[in-house]
């Protein structure tokens, strides 16, 4: 095999290698960026899930008091940080060239009004 | 009749009467951090062990060590001798970015704090790592110190009044028991009442502990704090005064203590305790007659310089079960948590609570890098704090906190005080610590009701005493819980049945008995 084909074939795994890198780097950055958009997701929705229970729960016993509107207020409060969690696993799961989960530019919460 | 009059022994107390409930909330996602695995290797018991034990001096090495780090008062051949763990300490701290003269002052050179780092090694070397944690002797212990009060509050856990009980402790047996917590390695003791400063030994006894290394802080109800006492306080080394009131309305708060005049007293107090430079609490005692006014009442204590505002969790024990009507209903108290919770996290005062809830509100509430409490007195920022909170968060009786009675009994917790574990005057706190009732209380998973099966057990696992006040059964369900609703309606049904739901609970004494609430406490 003469020098320059050999060669350029090595160009060429080297060039192929560097791209496989460099695909894989960007891979397991996304990989890293969901699976922490993943945790504060579930963490969010964990704990709003669970804000919303005790609400709903208090307000099933109160339907009748002055203290209703409050806890509609929580459990509107709650059911925003599902929106949020939603928002962000949806920013996670956008193209590479999207900015990172739970930045700005993750789709704003549907307005709860 | 007093409530060191009647004891409950351990061996009558009903326990595990209660079956679990269905769960209801959603599992937690747990954060982890590193220094769990860690933490729970044997090999790491073996050293927190041998680092954390007492050696004849009755001082630990990590104490020692603590104490010797870059000690300047060193001389000769001791300086050159605590160089080399120095230098590894010091290299330490400039791998983690750790402010060193800050860490010196907030951790190596504060005997409290080494105390109760120490204490929390020896726990997880006997005990093993475990969520909650249990201490190996209390890290926290409050000190009815006398029954002598000059107000009459109606809530009065106490039973207060104005003379001493009869057989409350001498000079000489307060600071034994003052040897006893140094011996234990108790690094934080609050003194209370009563009214600790009606009591002409309460000097001597914080003089001794302050020089004993013992953390000190103090509850009093104000109306005594005069700026000259203030003073003394500090030069005794009180670290934090906590003062009672009840609210905005002087009238309310009068009437409510027993003696007019009382609210301004004690609002001259706080005044008197902040000039003083002392840290400052105030703390009020939610009921259905002011928690409306939960906002305002923190915006007060923000007004008067108060770097703390404390909530008093009602519990229907000593003169308070006669109000227990007035009590929270579980959704009254969720929403007050949340208020709590958000005044904690906006940051302009530290905020406190003894309902044991307010760790698992700080979770529920609050963003996973938020504040979260840690205890009844603690808090921090972020996921460490959170992780923090699993192990120390909650209730504290018999696990790492119990009181001591003005005769020198010892109880779980202020709050169970017809519950005599032990006689200080004739047993030591070790042997005392021991007590089964103590093993039961530490494990969480030995409860009734949603505190069984709760997903934030390890942060709360619900008020003993307000389980134990309401059902006779300290093992149960907390019924202040918006989770144990189930368990309120039952007691509430049980109170009247023509009672509509939610409807004050009880509001005689007749009442009381058919609620079938004389089982267990006072
Ligand atoms: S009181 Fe019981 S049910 Fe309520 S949060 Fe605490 S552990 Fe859970
Ligand atoms: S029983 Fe537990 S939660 Fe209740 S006041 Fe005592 S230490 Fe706090």
């Amino acid at each position: 095999m003469p020098w320059w084909v050999a060669g350029g074939l090595l160009a060429a795994c080297a060039v192929l290698l560097v791209a496989l890198w460099l695909a894989l780097r960007r891979s397991r950055a996304q990989a890293r960026r969901l699976q922490r958009a993943i945790e504060s997701a579930g963490y969010e929705l964990v704990h709003g899930a669970n804000a919303a229970r005790a609400h709903l729960i208090a307000l099933e016993q109160e339907t009748s008091s002055p203290l209703s509107s409050s806890h509609l207020g929580e459990i509107r409060r709650a059911l925003e940080r599902l929106e949020r969690a939603a928002g962000t696993l949806a920013g996670a799961l956008r193209p590479e060239s999207a900015e990172a989960p739970g930045s700005s530019s993750a789709p704003a919460p549907p307005n709860p009004a | 009749m007093r409530n060191a009059d009647r004891s409950v022994p351990f061996s009558s107390l009903k326990v595990l009467s209660r079956a679990p409930a269905p769960r209801i909330t959603v599992g937690g996602v747990g954060r982890r951090h590193p220094l769990e695995t860690i933490l729970a290797k044997p090999f790491t018991r073996k050293v927190l062990g041998y680092i954390s034990q007492p050696r004849p001096d009755g001082r630990s090495l990590f104490e020692v060590l603590a104490e010797n780090y870059d000690n300047d008062r060193l001389r000769g051949w001791e300086r050159w001798k605590w160089k080399l763990p120095s230098l590894v300490i010091d290299l330490a701290l400039a791998h983690y970015r750790l402010d060193k003269e800050l860490m010196k002052r907030k951790l190596f050179h504060h005997p409290p704090t080494v105390r109760a780092l120490a204490l929390t090694a020896r726990s997880i070397a006997r005990y093993g790592l475990s969520a909650p944690q249990r201490f190996a002797a209390p890290l926290f212990v409050v000190w009815n110190i006398t029954q002598l009060c000059n107000l009459a509050c109606k809530h009065c856990y106490q039973n207060a009044g104005p003379r001493p009980a009869p057989d409350e402790l001498t000079l000489e047996e307060r600071l034994k028991v003052v040897d006893e917590l140094a011996e234990n390695g108790v690094p934080f003791l609050a003194i209370a009442g009563g009214e600790p400063l009606a009591l002409k030994d309460l000097w001597a006894v914080l003089e001794y502990a302050n020089r004993r290394g013992i953390h000190l802080t103090l509850a009093t109800n104000g109306t005594l704090l005069t700026p000259e006492t203030a003073a003394r306080l500090k030069e005794c080394g009180v670290k934090y005064v906590e003062i009672s009131v009840d609210g905005l309305d002087p009238d309310e708060h009068d009437g409510f203590r027993g003696r007019r005049g009382a609210w301004a007293r004690a609002v001259q107090g706080i005044r008197n305790s902040v000039a003083a430079g002392i840290r400052t609490g105030l703390a009020t005692c939610f009921t259905r007659r002011n928690v409306h006014r939960a906002a305002e009442v923190i915006e007060f204590a923000i007004g008067l310089g108060c770097q703390t505002f404390s909530h008093f969790n009602f519990i229907p024990v000593g003169r308070g079960r006669e109000i227990v009507e007035e009590d929270l209903t579980p959704a009254q108290r969720e929403l007050l948590l949340a208020t709590l919770q958000r005044y904690l996290a906006e940051g302009r005062i530290n905020v406190i609570s003894t309902a044991p809830q307010f760790a698992r509100a700080c979770v529920v509430y609050g963003p996973a890098e938020g504040v979260f409490a840690t205890g009844h007195a603690g808090r921090g920022m972020g996921s460490k704090t959170m992780v923090l909170s699993r192990y120390i968060g909650g209730c504290g009786a018999g696990r790492c906190y119990c009181s001591i009675q003005p005769n020198g009994t010892l109880t779980p917790c202020v709050y169970i005080s017809s519950i005599k574990v032990g006689d200080l005057r004739r047993q030591s706190l070790a042997e005392i610590w021991e007590s089964d009732l103590f093993t039961l209380l530490s494990d969480r998973s030995r409860r009734g009701d949603h505190c069984a099966v709760c997903g934030y057990q390890a942060y709360c696992g619900g008020c003993r005493a307000r389980a134990f006040a309401y059902t006779g059964d300290i093992t149960a369900g907390d019924p202040g819980c918006v989770y144990n609703m189930p368990l309120w309606r039952e007691l509430v049904a049980k109170a009247s049945s023509e009672l509509p739901v939610f409807q004050p609970l009880a509001a005689t004494a007749s009442r009381m008995e058919r609620l079938s609430l004389g089982g267990g406490p006072d």
